[in-house]
């Protein structure tokens, strides 16, 4: 029982060494808010401030405490928002891509942009709406009293026309009735007029709305294309050398649906400006060696960018055909690894098939003379290290096999008794040093058989001689 | 040393854990880009030098990585372009595989890899930035870890402690993490450019190394992971995978895009102590065998696989 606990909590105590156990860094978390508080950041997805932070080094933890610290009224409607429009950018720029291979072009810093949207917008809104107020006021104003005044004339018209009082009374009722009639038509037609100015003024507000919808999605597309661009130069080191790298076609390339490479991050473009850039490769000599086959890389890619399909692909239906088909029965016990012992196994003679035989002049793994050497960048430390490293090479106690928690290993997966028992025989037959390379040999090369019958292997020596009488050759 | 010549571009290669002279390659047609892709069981022929198929199985999207079953001696598990991880069994024949197929990744898988300590289990990474873990006999992924902001690559187990495991991604960073736990442990932001491949080291535990398109490869120890124990340059393009030893400590692989295969010793000053310029394209795909020391396996988009004892030229025959 004591021996359990002791694998526990040694085992606890390895294991926590792939945790960050570092105490949060102020410093750290202070730039991280002052980073998410720049009002461009808030408009991005949540996912990409956190990757920008992750790549400065920051721990889960402290990203976690600079979030909480920073105010952010609706992070989530915010991220649903900005990333649906960004999907839908990057969607029509596929299209819009695809017909028209856009040149590149040097593009004004998004900020500017977006500012110029949101201030713009505002202050045209205020402008319609400014103006839409003052034709009111001027119509009120300017065309109300003139009507006045045209019925004020007509009615000083009639009054300094007495003699054709007589006769007009009659007449000057059927006036009055007119410059009624007028009147409540020019009223209608002030109406009209009011209405339709308010269509136009509303029209007008609508088409004004949609222009900056438009140049909305511009900006988007255009963000969403420079991002490509830097994706494509960083990543230009991705694709074939023997080729000649094309900026239009890399463009291209990156917006077919068809295209197999990962579609761009636009995280790093907007806020890690002064990111490394990897250097675009040297250019390739003009006519590259002949390929064995006549599809290259670029003339695939160049086909599926046309929208053609390459002709070689076969229609293959590779679903199971069985669906419940049983596994199979494994008819061989797992092996144990080579490291399962602690240290690396001693070197062996080069007997048996080609495959096994080794280089006479084993210490030297390259064959070829003339390598090109180039030395690697050292930690300090690193000097240090190979005496502490001949030191650990030397036996080492065993480790004992990872110990299961027993509710964690139930909700994940059924426990396989097959594999435990061969670790704890493996484990315990490694105590003994001085049959620990023997015991290597026996284990790890299958090919051969038998062995000096030491005790504590019987159990995976009678499974592994079981398997050989039952398969014979096979293994070989 | 012998090289097997595939129909597709290769993308992965890997030694079986049960079979000294067996390995699968995956392969992808038109480099991986848009078309099918197949998964080779490769044998190595006892009598000679040589390489033969000994079984094979059409997918209709590329096949990025495989691996085997550290359970079951004859079960491979195969990253799909679709977004699917398909299981085969090589002991059945072609027309009964696979035997599963998991649709729920929404994109590329990208890597797939055995638990080697639990042996039940398996994880795997996502251009969806996700990574999920697995089991065979289960029909849905037990878990799903999303935190990555881009791309995962990769996705490892720790060679000694069977719930850890680490992830490395398109946003630049290294996470470590263990399935007891909601979220990642650890997050090591290794290098300033999308980071492609990682490894731990067999014999010290707390050690892993990455790789990246910034050409170099660095180790990093979790307990002291502000800065690397050692950067490895020597690449002349970004570094696509990486690989710890079985058997040597200090020893790494790796393949890059410069074509080349190169092996490190990180605690030696001059680091570069390897190099083999057998292919032709991108070199994609490494692996050192656990069961025979000494024993590589390389890929690339040349279409060939080569199988070479270390300090041998992998092109004689």
């Amino acid at each position: 029982v004591t021996e359990a606990t002791n694998e526990v909590s040694e085992t606890a105590k390895l294991e926590s060494v792939f945790k960050n156990s570092e105490p949060i860094r102020e410093d750290q978390v202070e730039n991280a808010i002052k980073f998410l508080s720049h009002p461009r950041v808030r408009g991005s997805p949540v996912i990409h401030r956190r990757s920008f932070l992750e790549r400065k080094g920051l721990t889960k933890e402290e990203i976690d405490e600079a979030f909480r610290r920073v105010p952010d009224p609706s992070p989530s409607e915010q991220t649903a928002v900005t990333s649906q429009d960004g999907q839908q950018a990057v969607q029509g720029q596929i299209q819009a891509v695809q017909h028209a291979p856009a040149p590149v072009v040097m593009i004004p810093p998004p900020s500017l942009r977006s500012r110029f949207r949101w201030y713009h917008a505002v202050l045209a809104v205020g402008v319609l709406a400014a103006s839409g107020a003052g034709t009111a006021v001027f119509v009120k104003r300017s065309l109300i009293p003139r009507l006045k005044s045209w019925v004020r004339k007509i009615m000083l018209e009639e009054e300094s026309d007495p003699l054709e009082k007589a006769d007009a009374k009659p007449s000057l009722a059927e006036e009055a009735v007119a410059a009624a009639k007028a009147a409540s038509a020019a009223a209608s037609d002030v109406a009209r007029v009011s209405q339709e100015m308010m269509k136009t003024k509303s029209e007008e507000r609508k088409n004004f709305e949609e222009l900056m919808q438009l140049l909305g999605v511009q900006v988007q597309e255009m963000k969403s294309l420079s991002n490509n661009i830097r994706y494509l130069e960083r990543n230009s080191n991705n694709l074939p050398k023997v080729y000649s790298a094309n900026q239009e076609v890399y463009s291209g390339l990156v917006k077919t649906p068809a295209e197999r490479r990962p579609y761009a991050n636009g995280s790093n473009v907007d806020y890690d400006t002064r990111s490394a850039r990897s250097t675009s490769p040297p250019a390739p000599p003009a006519d590259s060696s002949q390929p064995p086959h006549p599809k290259s890389y670029m003339d695939i890619m160049s086909m599926i960018q046309r929208g053609e399909k390459p002709s070689n692909i076969r229609e293959i239906n590779d679903m199971p055909p069985n669906p419940n088909q049983q596994l199979p029965n494994p008819r061989i016990a797992p092996k144990a690894k080579p490291w399962d012992y602690g240290q690396p196994p001693q070197d062996e003679s080069s007997k048996g098939p080609w495959w096994q035989q080794k280089n006479p002049r084993s210490a030297d793994f390259g064959y070829e003379t003339t390598t090109a050497r180039s030395i690697g960048i050292r930690n300090e430390t690193s000097t240090t290290e190979p005496a502490a490293i001949q030191k650990q090479r030397s036996w080492v106690p065993p480790q004992p096999p990872p110990v299961v928690m027993p509710e964690a290993a139930e909700a994940i997966r059924r426990p396989k008794p097959q594999a435990k028992i061969d670790q704890e025989v493996v484990a315990a037959a490694s105590d003994d040093q001085s049959g620990v390379s023997d015991e290597l040999q026996k284990v790890t090369k299958f090919s051969e058989s038998g062995g000096d019958g030491s005790g504590r292997l019987e159990i995976t020596e009678i499974q592994e001689e079981t398997e050989h009488q039952h398969i014979g050759q096979e293994g070989n | 040393m012998p090289m097997f010549k595939a129909p597709f571009n290769g993308y992965s290669v890997k030694f079986s854990p049960f079979y000294e002279s067996r390995l699968a390659v995956a392969t992808a047609q038109n480099f991986g880009i848009l078309g099918n892709g197949r998964i080779h069981v490769l044998e190595l022929s006892p009598g000679g030098p040589g390489v033969t198929e000994s079984i094979a199985f059409d997918t209709a999207d590329a096949v990025y990585d495989v691996c085997w079953s550290e359970s079951h001696d004859s079960v491979l598990i195969a990253a799909i372009g679709d977004g699917s991880v398909k299981i085969y069994d090589t002991a059945l024949p072609p027309p009964s595989n696979p035997i599963r197929s998991f649709q729920e990744h929404a994109r590329e898988v990208h890597s797939v890899d055995y638990n080697p300590t639990r042996r039940d289990s398996f994880v795997t990474a996502s251009w969806d930035d996700t990574v999920k873990l697995w089991a065979m006999d289960r029909p849905a992924s037990i878990r799903t870890f999303k935190e990555h902001a881009y791309c995962v690559y990769q996705a490892v187990w720790n060679p000694k402690h069977g719930d850890v495991f680490a992830s490395a991604s398109g946003d630049c960073t290294l996470r470590i993490w263990d399935v007891r736990e909601p979220g990642s442990t650890m997050i090591i932001p290794a290098h300033d450019l999308e980071i492609l491949s990682c490894d731990w080291n067999k014999y010290d535990d707390c050690v892993l190394a990455t790789c990246s398109v910034d050409k170099t490869i660095k180790v990093w120890d979790v307990r002291s992971y502000r800065a690397p124990l050692a950067v490895l340059n020597g690449h002349g393009y970004a570094v696509r995978k990486v690989k710890f030893s079985p058997h040597r400590r200090n020893l790494i692989a790796s393949c890059s895009y410069d074509m080349s295969v190169c092996l490190w010793d990180y605690m030696v000053e001059d680091a570069l102590v390897g190099r083999y310029d057998h292919h032709t394209e991108f070199a994609v795909g490494i692996d050192m065998s656990v069961l025979v020391e000494g024993l590589m396996a390389s890929t690339g988009w040349d279409e060939l696989v080569y199988v070479w004892q270390q300090g041998m030229d992998p092109r004689a025959s």
